[in-house]
């Protein structure tokens, strides 16, 4: 990463039980970097910290190398679109765009013309704000804030009250609207899909800290904890002690013996996870992948769910007293090519290189 | 079930209907006294017509001096916390509660002390003058201005002002913006019901500003002259203005769409 244009070093927040601790993040200049995370993990809060509507107890909050902690939220260059867009129900959409504008000038003019036209707003201008559709009001949400020329802009989960047929054309469009005028973006969410279609870089919050830092392929193929690993949804994480194996350290956990792809102590407590879409139904006439010969189970389907996209397997080991013991993801196609139902039996394979061994195991594990 | 609702809904109707009609007696009655005659002396119409100058002045002037003062304070009490603001609430809520007479009595001993001397300095003569008519109206309803703003303002979701702070603007040009502009039919509203509370102050004034025929006469210090002379018929027609002023005034704020400050 490039030198950090925003850069929030140790911030410390606490209010009633909440707390955000000694919150670290950068972002480049000209970045678009999703801050991911459940509800309540205090993504809003370090939000309010970063535009001065909330006062941290500790740290600093660089911008540009100027330390903007002191400032008021008119001084801080940083814009702002919140989650319900609040525009002023008492102006039309032109005087909401025009909101932020230092009166008449041709740059500011230029901007504005350039918003409206990348958005297209010139049918809307004149109108009031009450009678918008949930997409047009976070479009005017967003011209008005680009149109005071932030430095940074951070969007407050701009799309959770848009319907989702509307949603992924906004995701392309506001994205294009900022990128194309050169300004970071710290963008936050809770939407997985939104996250890795948006984020450059991501950071995840997990209860009022960072848990993760990295690009979109770090975060989503390489998650750096079991928390980070169940917020996206990986439901395959095992712990137990590692002992000395062949090919890798092998990890034993209920029925399941998963040679892993790196060296670990003798005993020492590990913990792992395996994303669904590393792990294949493997066909009875083709022979078996060599990266996954090594952790190949036998067992039934426990249950199928076809979803619009893609396809979720649960998948029971043999004699397992466990509903299911491993999830699969893979294209709808592959059902119907396989010609998969509940309760058959298949075999499986992890695909080795994709088992991701966290270096802090969980404690109790 | 369906009894029960179906008495319930009687309930509710009865009551009502019970209530409107007594006020609508009142009403009746008192056009009907008025219409036997009974008047000591022929109404005079230019004491009529001074009363409701003196009273739409004073009132006018009280609500609008009080509706400047209590938007500021009403706009802290809003928006911030502070040490000790239950007891300044609490403070301010006095008027509220204050019988309107002992407020006038407090009042009268203040303007004998140094710091009511100097105030009467700067703004003229108050006690038994008309000026003391616009300070008893304006003490007996800030109270209520201050609640009915601070609920406006309340009613303003604080979003608006942190985006405002975000495109630029300071708390000053914020609050002139965004926050006044979206709180004007609370404002518009809180006004119409002080002034109306103002019109028919009696007990404040009276204490005040004194019961002067033709120079601190109200609408209610010309109610109470008259009854006090036994010269029911014109009481009655001062009743019948006033009630005729608050219907109209009441009426115009559910227009507005103030009902609910109501």
């Amino acid at each position: 990463m490039s030198e950090p244009w925003l850069r929030v070093e140790n911030l410390d927040f606490r209010i009633g039980s909440f707390h955000l601790r000694r919150v670290n993040l950068a972002c480049a200049r000209g970045e678009y970097h999703v801050l991911l995370g459940p509800t309540g993990s205090g993504k809003s809060t370090l939000i309010k910290c970063l535009l001065g509507l909330q006062r941290p107890q500790a740290g600093r909050i660089l911008l540009a190398e100027e330390n903007i902690g002191p400032s008021p939220p008119e001084r801080r260059g940083l814009g702002y679109l919140p989650q319900h867009h609040a525009l002023f129900p008492h102006l039309d959409v032109a005087a909401n765009i025009r909101f932020g504008l230092r009166g008449k000038t041709e740059a500011g003019e230029t901007l504005l013309r350039r918003l409206v036209d990348m958005l297209k707003l010139e049918p809307l201008l004149r109108r009031g704000v009450r009678d918008l559709s949930g997409g047009e009001r976070q479009k005017v949400a967003l011209a008005r804030a680009l149109a005071a020329r932030p430095r940074v802009i951070l969007l407050d989960e701009p799309f959770s009250s848009i319907d989702p047929g509307e949603r992924r054309l906004l995701w392309f469009e506001t994205r294009r609207a900022i990128t194309e005028l050169g300004i970071t973006a710290l963008h936050i969410t809770h939407d997985l899909d939104e996250a890795h279609l948006l984020g450059e870089r991501l950071t995840v919050m997990i209860t009022g800290a960072v848990a993760q830092s990295g690009t979109r392929a770090e975060i989503f193929t390489r998650p750096a904890s079991a928390a980070v690993a169940r917020f996206l949804g990986y439901r395959n994480i095992f712990s137990g002690k590692s002992t000395p194996g062949r090919g890798g350290s092998v990890l034993e956990t209920g029925g399941l013996r998963l040679v892993l792809n790196e060296w670990r102590p003798a005993g020492a407590q590990t913990s792992v996870c395996v994303r669904p879409q590393d792990i294949k139904v493997i066909r009875e006439d083709t022979p078996v992948q060599e990266n996954l010969r090594e952790n190949v189970f036998s067992g039934t389907i426990a249950a199928l769910y076809p979803l619009p996209e893609l396809c979720l397997l649960h998948f029971r080991l043999e004699h397992s007293p466990e509903p299911f013991d491993l999830e699969l993801r893979f294209p709808v196609y592959i059902r119907e090519r396989l010609g998969l139902r509940d309760g058959q039996k298949i075999r499986v394979g992890i695909w080795k290189p994709g088992i991701v061994l966290f270096p802090d195991p969980e404690p109790g594990a | 079930m369906a009894a029960m609702n179906r008495t319930f809904t009687a309930v509710l109707i009865a009551s009502t209907a019970a209530l409107a009609l007594f006020f609508l007696l009142l009403i009746g009655s008192t056009a009907l006294e008025l219409g036997r005659g009974g008047f000591v002396s022929p109404p005079d119409l230019s004491r009529i017509a001074f009363a409701v100058r003196l009273s739409l002045l004073t009132a006018t002037a009280a609500a609008a001096a009080a509706l400047v003062c209590s938007i500021p304070v009403a706009y802290l009490l809003a928006r911030r916390e502070f040490r000790g603001k239950n007891l300044l609430d609490t403070l301010l809520d006095l008027p509220l509660v204050l019988s309107p007479i002992a407020l006038g009595a407090m009042l009268l001993v203040f303007f004998k002390t140094p710091a009511g001397a100097l105030l009467e300095r700067m703004i003229g003569p108050v006690v038994f003058e008309v000026r003391g008519i616009i300070v008893a109206q304006f003490c007996v309803v800030i109270g209520l201005a201050i609640r009915l703003l601070k609920t406006s303002f309340e009613s303003v979701d604080p979003q608006y002002e942190e985006v405002s702070r975000t495109l630029g603007m300071d708390r000053a040009r914020t609050f002139f913006r965004v926050t006044l502009p979206l709180a004007r039919r609370g404002i518009v509203a809180a006004f119409l019901l002080v002034w109306a509370r103002a019109i028919g102050e009696f007990g404040a004034t009276m204490t005040l500003a004194g019961a002067t025929t033709l120079k601190t006469e109200t609408i209610p210090v010309s109610i109470y002259l008259n009854f006090a002379t036994a010269d029911i018929a014109s009481a009655l027609v001062f009743i019948l203005l006033l009630i005729a002023v608050s219907l109209s005034l009441l009426f115009a704020l559910r227009k507005i769409g103030g009902w609910r400050y109501v």
